[in-house]
């Protein structure tokens, strides 16, 4: 009944709207919830095959709640911007009951009794279903999931990235309006780079990380994945600010994230760091060149600097967050929740087999690794000295930004790779590179598409800024959109 | 050479002879990756401190009521009344 602005079988209109244009139609009533959610869950069951976006679909309680909301809204009741838009959840977001597995058989059946807090502050939206990631937040190409593989929407043959695939691959195929990642060392930002869709990591404290299920938590950070980068500084309003369930979580004043975003570019410096250009392939280097080339026409001044400690940096994330993984990861036991292994005499033999059994292969490794850098005669000679390198990475960080507005940086070595490709572990981790260096220095960095690569996948750049400064990195990827107008990929 | 049961042991993980091959494999080509930090010169950084918490965010204590502990039991594999039954460690 309000759908005035769609004709009846034209339901692709929906898919050409932005989050903001949704939200104004479901405000002004020419558009109601359940409409939209119906259409996301059509939009989702055509396929013929499983996508493998989804490990729980919550397509009837989906309905439910839209239709709960389109009668507040029918009844006057003040509503959020985002109050009846479907999302995607990473399944390492904790929902109550609804099951939040990390992509683990250690956590197949968990249902926790509590939401976390950004799906508290998203209370009016619609969760559309728990989407597919890498086991516990561990992987670049989201082939480590213990449930399904995703497949790149652009092409079948290439990975979606990781660790938040289901939710960038989602993003793209539009089977929700936004989704919601998470990213540590990478798993926002590379998915969103391979599967051609806008992602960002905030700041270290900007968004609560109350009831996202630990990785490495001092690096750990919930963000948002949506088409265009408005629609993200819309999310970011939405989730940002202090939580007292997260005691790193920020009491920094939140902006509106959309104010001003369409200033441009003018007179902002932007710096282009030489070691990272480096590192990529001649594709990825031809994206930031050309993106630099776009923000010195739109009047900023673009500059190439060092960071000279950027080459311990790959080095320094993995021994950490393999540090914390192994404390964090201690809990899974098979006492309290989660699987529990039926191979067992004693106490300490229900502990063993239920991790040999519960982890997959990635998990396990990384949780050696932590403790091989952790045990006392490795700790000063690698975790000690990442710690050091952090600091130091940081500080370079800080002196950069004492001149410099942000920072333009490829999204990724070369694109999304093939499903299966036969690579060698420091491969695979070495697809972190571009992305750790931010996520050690507990800064934000928005990553958006820019083009397509003669494979036909995209290419990305991503652009990193100062502490709670998300708005001037929004602001710049705001006008990098408008400026290239690129060509989409689907 | 990594003595990889004596790490499976301290992460409390039951590991096969399989696995013991392929995890000693992977954690050379992990060390191999990471041994950069070693030649990192930390006297330029030494006594700064980590990211250090913000007394702002600090809370006081305040007695909030808790979880419901039924609703917490519901995800224990074997429980008694109002506790978690475990195998006997002694």
């Amino acid at each position: 009944m309000f759908r005035e602005a769609f004709e009846e079988n034209d339901m692709d209109g929906i898919s050409k709207m932005s989050l903001k244009d949704i939200s104004t139609s479901l405000a002004e009533k020419r558009l109601s919830s359940v409409e939209l959610t119906e259409y996301y869950i059509n939009k989702a069951m055509n396929y013929e095959s499983d996508t493998g976006i989804y490990i729980t679909e919550c397509f009837e309680s989906a309905v439910k709640k839209a239709a709960e909301v389109d009668k507040m809204r029918m009844n006057g009741t003040e509503l959020s911007v985002l109050a009846g838009i479907p999302f995607g959840v990473k399944d390492n977001i904790c929902t109550k009951n609804i099951k939040t597995t990390c992509a683990s058989r250690m956590l197949e059946n968990y249902l926790p009794s509590y939401n976390a807090h950004v799906i508290d502050r998203l209370s009016d939206s619609v969760i559309l279903g728990k989407t597919n990631m890498d086991e516990f937040g561990m992987g670049c190409g989201c082939e480590n999931s213990y449930f399904k593989k995703i497949r790149n929407p652009i092409n079948d043959d290439y990975v979606c990235g990781g660790s938040s695939g289901g939710s960038a691959a989602g993003t793209a195929r539009g089977f929700f309006s936004f989704a919601l990642g998470s990213d540590t060392g990478g798993s926002v930002r590379l998915p969103s780079a391979f599967c051609g869709v806008c992602g960002m990591r905030p700041t270290y404290g900007r968004v609560s990380r109350n009831g996202l299920i630990a990785f490495a938590s001092s690096m750990d950070q919930i963000g948002p994945i949506a088409p265009n980068i408005y629609d993200l500084a819309l999310v970011m309003n939405e989730i940002s600010g202090w939580d007292s369930g997260d005691f790193t979580s920020s009491k920094t004043a939140v902006p509106d994230f959309t104010d001003k975003i369409e200033h441009g570019v003018k007179n902002m410096k932007i710096a282009l760091i030489t070691e990272l250009n480096s590192k990529v392939s001649e594709e990825s280097l031809k994206s930031v060149i050309d993106s630099a080339v776009c923000f010195e026409m739109a009047g900023a001044k673009v500059d190439e600097i060092i960071l000279p400690s950027l080459k311990y940096a790959l080095a320094a994330y993995y021994i950490i967050s393999s540090a914390e993984t192994s404390s964090n990861l201690e809990r899974y036991d098979g006492v309290k929740f989660g699987y529990s292994s039926e191979k067992y005499n004693t106490l300490d033999e229900m502990y063993r087999h239920t991790r040999a059994e519960g982890f997959g292969r990635e998990v396990k490794r990384r949780i050696l690794m932590g403790t091989f850098v952790l045990s006392r005669e490795h700790c000063d000679m690698y975790y000690e000295k990442a710690l050091s390198v952090r600091r130091c990475i940081k500080r370079e960080f800080e002196s950069i930004f004492n001149e410099y507005d942000c920072i333009l940086a490829p999204a990724s070595i070369d694109g999304a790779y093939k499903i299966g490709e036969n690579k060698e572990i420091s491969d695979i981790y070495s697809e972190d590179l571009l992305n750790v260096p931010a996520s050690l220095a507990g800064i934000p960095s928005v990553v958006l598409p820019v083009g397509k690569r003669k494979n036909g996948m995209p290419t990305a750049v991503q652009i990193i800024g100062k502490p709670f400064d998300e708005k001037t990195i929004l602001r710049a990827a705001h006008a990098l959109e408008g400026e290239l107008n690129f060509e989409k990929c689907l | 050479m990594i003595d990889i049961l004596k790490l499976a042991d301290l992460a409390k993980l039951y590991i096969s002879e399989d696995e013991k091959l392929l995890f000693s494999d992977d954690l050379e080509n992990i060390i191999s990756l990471v041994n950069s930090v070693a030649e990192f010169d930390d006297n330029s950084v030494s006594g700064c401190s980590e990211n250090a918490v913000n007394s702002e965010c600090l809370r006081n204590d305040l007695v909030k009521k808790s979880f419901d502990r039924e609703k917490i039991l519901e995800n224990a594999k074997e429980k008694t009344g109002e506790y978690i039954c475990v195998p006997r460690s002694f």
